[in-house]
């Protein structure tokens, strides 16, 4: 008879023991694979969504919920800044790009953005069907939200569910992004002049043409605009009724404000110094994203790290279960175990044979849970919508084999300390014992 | 000289069971060592399977003295010439009949198997599980056990303790027979002075 034979029938024999310890075993790994996919998900995610943006400058308030809100699009803004402000800011010649964003508006949850095609530009995505947009109330769709090109839609007031309704505008689709993996997946990008208006603000362009002229019709505050500042507009055909339309409530809007402006610096200097000057010196806020993700990954790292714990309590839990399972079924089996040793079974070949049971209930476990784990994840991917719409993928890593390697030596070392015991039975007393 | 024991003392928990212990075995000639409970006859025969160490004096096993024996050479010289039919039987509950029996065998014969199943009359007995025998049953299986490998020696502790005149000599038939088929010399332990008749040695302790 060999040796696994032996230990299977063994096995077989406290199958509910051993069933429950490969259970014990097969939950801890899973919820440590589901953490760390999680973890290296949302870290990934922080990465690529902050891909090359040195500065983020908005209202005052908190930094970290500024970043959130105009990077990664999960906070609420902190308040609005004068885009007079923002200009000023992008023509500094520390600056190399800049990217103006207005929110305020949401459709089915999906945030709505104006900004510039820089934006687009900035995280290298590129369309999978149709074009940009060209004029006020056209969009391009991120490859996450589920709209198709022609599509029209209404804006509600809000960044999440179903605010006001903006039914006096529709917006139409003009083109699809492709999927990049990154927070441009979910957001539909428009015009800024598109979210300012339909917020009773100014056009950007008419604005722009004020600055153009002189310096001194830049107080909109004071709404000094002269008919002749929309007669001496070159506009677009198409953008000519919305101007018609800006020129009939002309009174009735206030300045353009925007949210945020994401800037990219000319060089590392000028990512300190930058935010310096103007948290100093003026009414707007700078941030640093790269600080602020470190402040972020810090505080979802204490979160991920009470779920580590927790998956190495389990882990534990599950090491003592097999320790418990052979050193409580051991007693019992030490006159077996004396009969192995006095017919020739070395101390050597039954300490393998109890270490074997430990090793195959802990590789059970850990395959099992693997596949738990795996499973797990793509059922949370499939029920929890932000982790489907962030294209949350199973990677096996070296945390991942890591998780494994710790299960597998927990388990031998659980298994070993029976093994030693059964080891060295005292085979004359137990093959003589009259009880 | 099969066995070969000199001056042996044994001490269990302070109290001297056995005092200088001589005993000479041929091969071939079978042993009792009969004493009453306590008396340390099967103290005497764990020394000579090797299972226990003496205190003192020494023990060979044709020429091969144990305590010059490593651990792993003892362990070897017991798989390849001792068999046991212990008192208790001890088969592993959750095996079938024929994987106690093989459990002696390095590699499985399986015709040996079949040929001592159907011997020892557990034909279709084969698969069932140990625990699930009657102990006429599991006392066939043991001495199957004892003898699959063709052992030299088969050591019985108290083979015949708990049966009455009939069974007992039933048992120790079964014994001898197979050791006859297999060459082997039999050590027996035991109080019951009714198979004293069966041996060719006997060393009564008191």
């Amino acid at each position: 008879m060999t040796d696994v034979s032996l230990v299977l029938s063994s096995l077989k024999s406290r199958w509910l023991n051993s069933l429950l310890s490969v259970f014990l075993t097969a939950f801890g790994v899973m919820l440590a694979l589901v953490v760390i996919q999680f973890s290296q998900h949302v870290q990934n995610r922080l990465s690529s969504d902050g891909q090359g943006i040195d500065i983020v400058v908005g209202a005052k308030g908190s930094p970290l919920q500024m970043v959130l809100s105009s990077v990664y699009h999960i906070d609420i803004p902190t308040g609005n800044i004068p885009y007079d402000q923002a200009k000023k800011l992008m023509k500094n010649p520390q600056v190399k790009t800049a990217i103006p964003l207005a929110l305020g508006d949401n459709w089915k949850g999906y945030r709505i953005v104006g900004t510039t095609p820089e934006y687009m530009k900035h995280y290298g995505a590129e369309l999978k069907s149709g074009e940009p947009w060209h004029k006020a109330f056209e969009a391009v769709a991120g490859s996450s939200v589920g709209l198709e090109i022609g599509e029209s839609f209404v804006g509600a007031h809000g960044l999440v569910g179903h605010g006001h309704i903006h039914e006096e505008e529709k917006y139409q689709v003009t083109g699809v992004m492709k999927p990049i993996g990154t927070v441009l997946d979910r957001l539909i990008l428009t015009s800024l002049d598109s979210v300012l208006n339909i917020h009773g603000q100014e056009s950007v362009e008419h604005t722009e043409h004020d600055h153009g002229h002189e310096d001194k019709h830049h107080d909109h505050d004071n709404h000094e605009h002269e008919e002749h500042d929309h007669d001496g507009h070159a506009h677009e055909d198409e953008h000519h009724a919305h101007d018609e339309h800006k020129h009939h409530d002309h009174e009735e809007r206030v300045a353009p404000e925007i949210t945020a402006l994401l800037l990219t610096t000319k060089s590392p200097i000028a990512n300190m110094n930058l935010p310096r000057t103007i948290n100093r010196g003026s009414t707007l806020q700078a941030a640093n994203p790269a600080l602020e993700l470190t402040r972020l990954t810090s505080m979802l790292g204490l979160g991920s790290k009470s779920f580590q714990a927790l998956a190495m309590l389990l882990i534990i839990i599950a090491s003592l279960s097999i320790f418990s399972g052979l050193a409580g079924s051991l007693e019992n089996r030490m006159g077996d175990l004396a009969v192995l040793r006095a017919i020739g079974y070395s101390k050597s070949r039954v300490f393998k044979i109890i270490t074997l049971e430990g090793m195959i209930i802990t590789v059970s476990g850990t395959a099992l849970g693997v596949i738990m784990g795996a499973g797990g994840f793509l059922v949370l991917k499939t029920i929890v919508p932000p982790l489907q719409s962030s294209g949350a993928e199973i990677r096996f890593t070296s945390d991942s084999a890591l998780i494994i390697c710790s299960v597998l030596i927990a388990g031998f070392v659980a298994a070993m300390i029976p093994a030693i015991r059964a080891a060295k039975v005292d085979v004359a007393r137990q093959v003589s014992r009259n009880t | 000289m099969l066995f070969d024991v000199n001056n042996v003392c044994f001490t269990v928990r302070n109290t001297q069971i056995l005092d200088n212990v001589n005993l000479h075995v041929e091969a071939g000639q079978s042993l009792l060592l009969l004493g009453p409970s306590g008396s340390g006859k099967t103290s005497l025969l764990n020394i000579l399977a090797g299972l226990s160490q003496p205190g003192s004096g020494e023990v060979k096993y044709n020429d091969q003295i144990y305590a010059a024996l490593s651990q792993s050479e003892l362990d070897r010289l017991r798989a390849n010439n001792f068999g046991f039919v212990f008192q208790k039987l001890l088969l592993i509950g959750h095996l079938s009949v024929e994987q106690n029996i093989g459990l002696s065998q390095s590699k499985a014969d399986h015709q040996r198997i079949k040929n001592l199943v159907d011997d020892l009359g557990l034909s279709g007995k084969e698969k069932q599980k140990a625990r699930d025998l009657s102990v006429g049953e599991a006392q066939r299986v043991a001495i199957a056990r004892a003898v699959v490998h063709n052992p030299t020696v088969i050591f019985a502790d108290e083979p015949t303790s708990a049966l009455d005149d009939i069974n007992a000599e039933k048992v120790m038939n079964l014994i001898f027979d197979q050791a006859k088929k297999s060459g082997a010399t039999v050590v027996a332990a035991t109080h019951d002075a009714r198979i004293k008749g069966m041996f060719d040695n006997i060393l009564e302790i008191a």
